[in-house]
C-alpha cells in the first residue's frame, strides 16, 4: 500500500508560496533587454541581433517560469483540498463507524 | 548598419546609456530570480516530510524549476556584466572619437590656412623682381602666416618654406586625429563582436543550464560554444577522409570532456550519425566492430586502433548534456545513437567501429531515459530484422550497452524484460535471452545476465503480487530458453553466470518442485510433461510460519532446461560458488524458521521443511554436476565412434563392448585405455559421487546437528531429542535425508543413468 503521511496545511501553504513566487517574477518586466538591443542603443547590427536573441530568450525562459510555478502551485493547492476533503470524509465515517448502532442489537 | 560601417569622421553610434540601463534591469531580473530559487528550496524543504506520489513529484519538479531559475538568473547577471563592459568601453570610444573629431576639425582648418599662405608665398615668388631681406628674427610662426616679412624674394622663399612646413605639421595633426578616430571606431567593433558572442552564447539556454549546474564562470561559455561549433565545422572534413580534421575533433573533444556548455551546445546540433561519420568514416570493412573498440585515427592499414580516452570523453559528455536535457530530449539521443547505427548495420556500407562509438555514447550511468530511448530503438531494430541477421553480431556492442544500461535502472529492466503484456514478454525473451550474436555476447554475457538479475530482483521484492507474478513469468520463460542462448556465450563470464545463479535465489523451492515433478517415479516410467512457462500463482504461506506472509509468486519451472542452465553456469570455480552462495542462503534461511518457536510444538510440519530444502539443494547440487556428466558422456560417445571407425576400416577388428571392456580391464596401456568407452563417465561419476558425498554433509549433517542442538537448547532429554531428530539423521546409507538429497541430485546431475 502506498503510504500517505501528509500535512494538508504545509501542503496549502507551500502552494500558496509558490504562487507568490509566480505573481513575483511575473511582475519582472521580461522586456528588460528589449530596449537595449535597438541599433540605436547598440550602434552595431550584430550586436543587436545577438541581444534580440538573447531578450527573445529570456521572454520565453520567463514566461515557462512563471507558468512552471503558478501550475505547481496550483497542484499543490489542490492536493491540499483534495487530502483535506479527503480527510474529512474519512473523520466522518470514522465517527458514524464508532457511533453507529451494531445491526440486531438493542437501541 | 553593418559593423564598422559607421560614417567617416562621424560620431560613433550607440548609446552606453541605455546599454547600462538594460545592464541595471537585467542584474535586477537576475537577483530576483536567485530570491525566487531560494523561495523554491525553501518550499522544497517544507515538503521535505510529506510523503506521498504526488508530493514527491512535486518536490521534483520545484527542484527543476530551481535548477531553472539559477541558471535564468546566470543568464542575466552574465548578460548584465557583458552589456556593463560593453558600455564602458562604447563611452570610452566614443569620447574618443569626439575628441579626434574636433582635433581633425581644428588641424583641417590650420591645413587650409597654411595651404592658402604656401599658396599666396608661391605667387609671390614669382613676381617679386626685387630681393627684399626679411627683418633679422622676423619668422612665420605656427599660429598662421605674418606679414612682417619682406615682400623681398628671400623673404617670400622663407615664407614659403614656413606656410610648407605648418601646412605639413597640420596634415600630420589630421592624419593623427583620423588615427585616433579609427583606434576608436576598431575598438567599438572589436567591443561589440566580443559582447555579441558573449550574448550569443547566453542565448543557448541549455549551456548557461551546464555551467550554472556545474557553479561555473558563465564568462567561459563563449569560449566553449566556440569550440563545439569550431568541431561542428569539422566534422564533415573528417567525415571526408581528412586525417587533420579528425586528429583535431578528437583533440577538441577530448580537451572538452568535462566542459558542461561544451556538450551542451554540441548535442544541440550534433547528431549521432554525424559523429560516427567522423570518427569511423569510409571503407568497406567487416560487418563487425574491431575487437576492443574504435578510435579517431586510421593507422596505414586502416584498422581503427583502440581508443578508450575518447569513448569515456563521449559517454562522459552525454553524461554532462543530459544533466541539462529534458527527458524527452534524453530519450530522442538515445533512439538516435542507436537508430543511426542499425541503419546500416546490416548493409555492406556498415563500417568497422561506429557500434563502438554508439556503445561509448551509451554508458550505464546515463538517465534511464536515454537507455528507454536507446532500447525502444533496438527494439525497432529487432522487429524488422529476422533473428539471424549477420548485423546482430554488428550491433552487439550497443545492444550490451543497452543491456548494462537497464541493468544499472532496475525499474526500467523490469519494464522492458518483464512485461505483463506476455506477447511483449515473448518477444523480449525471445531477444534477449534466446538470441545470441554470432560471435557471441562480447562482454561474456555480463551486460545481459545483470538486466535480467536486476529485472527479476525488482519484481520478486515487490511487495505486489502481480509484480512478483511479472517476474515469475520472466524467469519462467527465459529458463527454457537460456540454453541456447545467452548462456551459449563462448567463454561465459564468472559475473555472468553468477547473475544468473541469483536470480534463482527466490524460487529455490521452485526448483526442487520441478524435479520432483518431472522424475520418473512410477513403471513404466512416467514424467509429468512440461507445460510451457508459466507461474504458480498459489504458492502459500509457509506453515506454521507465525506471519502468514506468503510466498513470493512462484515460476513453473522445466527440470531439463533448469539442468541446463546451472550447468552452465557452473564451470568455472567462481561461477560454482555463487550457486553454493544461493543454496547456502537458502538452507540457512530454512534452518532459521526451523529452529523457529512456531515448529518446536509440532515436528510435522519441521520435518517437510527441511526434507523439502534438502531436496531443492539437492536439485541445484546435482545441476552443477550435469556438465561433468555430459562431457563425459559426450566423450564416450566419440570413442564409440572411434572405435566403430576403427572397427569398420580395418574390417577385421571388431569387438563387442563386453570384450572392449574385458580387455580393458587387463590393460594399463595408454592404446587400449582409448578404446575403454566407458571409462570417461564411469571416471565423471565416481567425481560426482564423491562431489554429492561432501555435498550431503555439507546440508544434510548441518540440518541434522542444527536441530539436535535447537532441540536440547529447548531443555528436552535426550531420549525426546533421539526421536524428535531421527528422520534428520543423514550417517546411515540410504537414510531419508540422503534419499531426499539423493533423488533430485541423480535426477540432474545424470538423467540418463539407471538408477
Amino acid at each position: 500500500m502506498t503510504r500517505l503521511d501528509l500535512d494538508t496545511t504545509t501542503l496549502a501553504t507551500t502552494g500558496a508560496d509558490l504562487r507568490d513566487t509566480a505573481a513575483s517574477l511575473a511582475a519582472v518586466p521580461h522586456g528588460v533587454l528589449d530596449a537595449a538591443a535597438a541599433p540605436a542603443a547598440t550602434g552595431d547590427a550584430n550586436l543587436s541581433a545577438a541581444l534580440g536573441d538573447l531578450a527573445s530568450a529570456w521572454r520565453t525562459t520567463h514566461e515557462a517560469l512563471v507558468g512552471a510555478l503558478e501550475s505547481a502551485g496550483a497542484a499543490l493547492t489542490r492536493a491540499a483540498e483534495e487530502f483535506e476533503g479527503a480527510e474529512h470524509g474519512t473523520a466522518q465515517a470514522l465517527a458514524a463507524l464508532l457511533t453507529a448502532t451494531p445491526a440486531g442489537g438493542d437501541a | 548598419m553593418r559593423p564598422g560601417a559607421e560614417a567617416e569622421w562621424s560620431s560613433l553610434p550607440g548609446s552606453p546609456t541605455a546599454l547600462a540601463d538594460a545592464a541595471d534591469h537585467a542584474a535586477r531580473a537576475g537577483a530576483h530570480l536567485d530570491g525566487s530559487r531560494a523561495r523554491l528550496l525553501r518550499v522544497h524543504a517544507m515538503l521535505e516530510d510529506q510523503q506521498s506520489g504526488a508530493v514527491g513529484r512535486a518536490r521534483h519538479r520545484i527542484t527543476a524549476l530551481a535548477d531553472d531559475a539559477r541558471a535564468a538568473g546566470t543568464m542575466l547577471e552574465a548578460a548584465a556584466a557583458t552589456l556593463r563592459r560593453h558600455a564602458a568601453t562604447l563611452a570610452d570610444a566614443q569620447a574618443t572619437a569626439h575628441a579626434a573629431l574636433t582635433d581633425r576639425a581644428e588641424a583641417l582648418a590650420r591645413e587650409a590656412r597654411w595651404r592658402a599662405e604656401a599658396d599666396e608665398a608661391r605667387r609671390s615668388t614669382w613676381n617679386i623682381a626685387a630681393v627684399v631681406l626679411p627683418a633679422a628674427g622676423v619668422l612665420p610662426t605656427a599660429t598662421g602666416p605674418t606679414s612682417t616679412l619682406g615682400d623681398g624674394p628671400e623673404q617670400a622663399a622663407l615664407r614659403l618654406a614656413a606656410a610648407e612646413r605648418e601646412l605639413a605639421r597640420a596634415r600630420a595633426d589630421v592624419a593623427a586625429a583620423e588615427a585616433r578616430w579609427r583606434a576608436a571606431r576598431d575598438a567599438k567593433a572589436e567591443s561589440s563582436r566580443r559582447a555579441a558572442a558573449a550574448l550569443t552564447a547566453l542565448a543557448d539556454v541549455r549551456a548557461v543550464r551546464a555551467v550554472a549546474a556545474a557553479g561555473a564562470d558563465p564568462a567561459g561559455l563563449q569560449a566553449s560554444g566556440e569550440a563545439a561549433r569550431r568541431t561542428l565545422g569539422l566534422l564533415p572534413r573528417a567525415a571526408s577522409g581528412d586525417d587533420a580534421a579528425r586528429d583535431d575533433v578528437r583533440r577538441i573533444l577530448l580537451a572538452h570532456a568535462d566542459d558542461g556548455a561544451f556538450w551542451a551546445v554540441f548535442w544541440d546540433t550534433a547528431s549521432p550519425a554525424r559523429l560516427y561519420d567522423a570518427l569511423a568514416p569510409g571503407g568497406t570493412g567487416p560487418t563487425g566492430p574491431p575487437p576492443g573498440g574504435f578510435g579517431g585515427r586510421l593507422d596505414d592499414g586502416g584498422a581503427l586502433e583502440q581508443d578508450d580516452e575518447l569513448a569515456r570523453a563521449l559517454g562522459h559528455g552525454v553524461r554532462l548534456w543530459a544533466r541539462t536535457a529534458s527527458t524527452d530530449d534524453q530519450r530522442e539521443l538515445g533512439r538516435r545513437i542507436v537508430e543511426d547505427v542499425a541503419e546500416t548495420a546490416g548493409s555492406p556500407l556498415a563500417r568497422p567501429g561506429v557500434s563502438a562509438v554508439a556503445a561509448a555514447l551509451l554508458p550505464e550511468s546515463l538517465p534511464a531515459a536515454v537507455h528507454a530511448g536507446a532500447d525502444d530503438a533496438l527494439d525497432a531494430w529487432w522487429a524488422d530484422r529476422p533473428p539471424l541477421d549477420g548485423s546482430y553480431a554488428v550491433l552487439a556492442p550497443v545492444a550490451v550497452a543497452v543491456a548494462a544500461g537497464l541493468a544499472a535502472h532496475p525499474r526500467l529492466a523490469f519494464d522492458r524484460l518483464a512485461p505483463a503484456d506476455q506477447g511483449r514478454l515473448t518477444r523480449s525473451t525471445s531477444r534477449w535471452f534466446a538470441t545470441l550474436p554470432r560471435t557471441g555476447w562480447p562482454d561474456g554475457g555480463r551486460a545481459v545476465a545483470g538486466a535480467f538479475g536486476a529485472a527479476v530482483d525488482v519484481g520478486s521484492t515487490s511487495a505486489d503480487r502481480t509484480d512478483q507474478a511479472r517476474a515469475a513469468s520472466l524467469v519462467s520463460h527465459a529458463t527454457s530458453v537460456l540454453p541456447a542462448g545467452l548462456l551459449r556465450t563462448p567463454r561465459l563470464a564468472d559475473e555472468a553466470a553468477r547473475s544468473v545463479a541469483i536470480v534463482y535465489e527466490p524460487y529455490l523451492s521452485s526448483v526442487g518442485d520441478a524435479v520432483r515433478e518431472q522424475t520418473p517415479s512410477t513403471s513404466p516410467s512416467r514424467v509429468e510433461p512440461f507445460v510451457g512457462p508459466a507461474v504458480d500463482q498459489d504458492a502459500e504461506a509457509t506453515p506454521g510460519s507465525g506471519d502468514d506472509a506468503p510466498m513470493a509468486v512462484q515460476p513453473e519451472l522445466d527440470a531439463f532446461a533448469l539442468r541446463r542452465v546451472i550447468g552452465a553456469t557452473s564451470r568455472t570455480p567462481g561461477a560454482t560458488s555463487a550457486w553454493l552462495g544461493v543454496t547456502d542462503r537458502h538452507m540457512a534461511s530454512v534452518l532459521e524458521q526451523a529452529t523457529s518457536e512456531h515448529y518446536d510444538v509440532d515436528t510435522g510440519p519441521r520435518k517437510t521443511l527441511v526434507q523439502d530444502a534438502l531436496g531443492d539443494v539437492g536439485a541445484v547440487a546435482g545441476g552443477m554436476q550435469a556438465e561433468t556428466i555430459d562431457a563425459a558422456r559426450a566423450e564416450m560417445e566419440s570413442r564409440q565412434t572411434v572405435v566403430d571407425l576403427v572397427g569398420a576400416g580395418a574390417g577385421y577388428l571388431r569387438f563387442s563392448n563386453k570384450a572392449l571392456t574385458e580387455a580393458v580391464s587387463h590393460s594399463r596401456g595408454p592404446l587400449l585405455s582409448l578404446v575403454d568407452v566407458d571409462a570417461p563417465l564411469d571416471d565423471a561419476r565416481v567425481q560426482v559421487r564423491a562431489t554429492e558425498d561432501e555435498l550431503i554433509d555439507r546440508y544434510a549433517a548441518d540440518v541434522y546437528h542444527t536441530l539436535v542442538e535447537h532441540d536440547r537448547d529447548l531443555g528436552l532429554d535426550p531420549a525426546k531429542v533421539r526421536t524428535r531428530t531421527k528422520d534428520h539423521d543423514p550417517s546411515r546409507n540410504g537414510s531419508t535425508p540422503r534419499t531426499l538429497f539423493d533423488a533430485p541430485f541423480d535426477q540432474l546431475s545424470d538423467p540418463h543413468e539407471e538408477n
